[in-house]
């Protein structure tokens, strides 16, 4: 009975240091997470809508997006964030469409997806088909003889997830948002 | 006199992935390209220094019936101190090596020097083995990346195209258990020639 309180009593004590470690550790790298999380999310904004300078965030039926402004105040079009189910978890993808609703960019935030096959899709030549298109083309090549996506070799349902993710991002945009001129 | 072979046992003659077979499951899930095989290798190497430290440390306050538990609460903190410290403050490190790390929990070649070696040894055999069995470990999954790499996808470190009809197999699962397979067999082949 002595050995099983002797026993506990140490693992009790080494759990509740590791986890003063861990709540200190996660208290004091928190804000530089963050931090660091918003800044790459600033810089993915103005990667997939170049021509936009300041973002601001709006809502539309609980739906989240940002409207990209140019230095002279003109909305050049919207950033949004989409995630979709890839070939083994979320894909999260942030998309960006400009005033004549085509596809100004587009970026893979996070995956899980397999290496060396369907993490291909954040490489930009595959990324690359999708600028310019609008929705009507986004299609698999293989899948519709209208298409314009090639999707990668090996890895057809996370180009197709990726294809869908957009081509959802632009239907909202034709159905909900009509772009304009601030 | 200082026991060099603590640190070089672990490259090639008791290498932790072909002699040991330990840590097949993150080296087959990683390995698909060289760069991936050698940003895993490198956090692995880092946690498995820092935990054979900490157990070597600890090893005369750890009680004997509960020290596997207490191994994997020490690695799994030291793993998530990582995670945090390397998004903090290095975040574009993070942002390459920042995948593997939670892999490294499950990475046994860990939990199996900490409780083989670290916890029987003092603090500098525990950093030479540390360093010694992550370099084999290191070494091996970057050259089994780098094949699978080049046979699978053509190309090496992610440069170039060498090969114009690449066997996609190479960078399925399958492939992981060829190459190793093969590279196990090899070694096997050459430490008996030399014995």
């Amino acid at each position: 009975m002595k050995k099983v309180l002797q026993v506990g009593m140490s693992l009790t004590f080494i759990c509740s240091i590791s986890a003063a470690i861990l709540s200190f550790v996660y208290q004091k790298t928190k804000p530089l997470i963050d931090l660091e999380r918003e800044k790459s999310i600033k810089i993915a904004q103005k990667e997939v809508l170049p021509r936009a300078v300041t973002f601001e965030t709006n809502k539309i039926k609980e739906r989240e997006f940002s409207i990209g402004y140019n230095d002279g105040d003109q909305q050049e079009g919207i950033v949004m964030n989409v995630s979709v189910k890839g070939y083994s978890g979320k894909i999260d993808m942030i998309v960006g469409v400009n005033n004549e609703r085509e596809i100004s960019g587009l970026k893979v935030l996070q995956h899980t997806e397999t290496p060396g096959l369907g993490a291909k899709i954040t490489r930009e030549n595959f990324l690359k088909q999708f600028y310019g298109n609008k929705d009507c083309d986004l299609v698999l090549k293989k899948e519709s003889p209208s298409g314009k996506i090639d999707a990668i070799t090996g890895a057809t349902i996370s180009s197709r997830a990726v294809t869908m993710g957009t081509k959802k991002c632009l239907n909202w945009v034709n159905e909900n948002y009509y772009l304009k001129d601030k | 006199m200082i026991r060099w072979n603590e640190f070089t046992k672990g490259i090639v003659k008791e290498n932790p992935v072909l002699i040991l077979m330990l840590g097949l499951c993150p080296l087959l899930a990683v390995s698909s390209t060289a760069i991936n095989g050698l940003g895993m290798g490198i956090a692995a190497m880092f946690v498995l220094v820092g935990s054979n430290i900490v157990v070597s440390l600890l090893r005369k306050f750890i009680p004997d019936g509960v020290r596997i538990p207490v191994f994997i609460i020490i690695i799994s903190t030291f793993v998530t101190v990582t995670d945090y410290l390397m998004a903090a403050y290095y975040p574009s490190l993070h942002k390459n090596l920042g995948v593997f790390v939670p892999l490294i929990v499950v990475n046994c070649i860990i939990l199996g020097r900490a409780e083989v070696f670290a916890y029987r040894n003092n603090i500098f055999y525990s950093v030479l083995d540390g360093i010694g069995m992550g370099l084999g470990f290191t070494v091996v999954i970057t050259i089994i990346g780098m094949i699978r790499e080049l046979i699978g996808n053509g190309s090496i470190f992610g440069f170039g195209n060498f090969v114009s009809y690449p066997a996609l197999i190479m960078i399925l699962p399958p492939g992981g258990f060829i190459t190793i397979g093969f590279l196990m067999g090899i070694l096997n082949w050459y430490r008996q020639k030399h014995r």
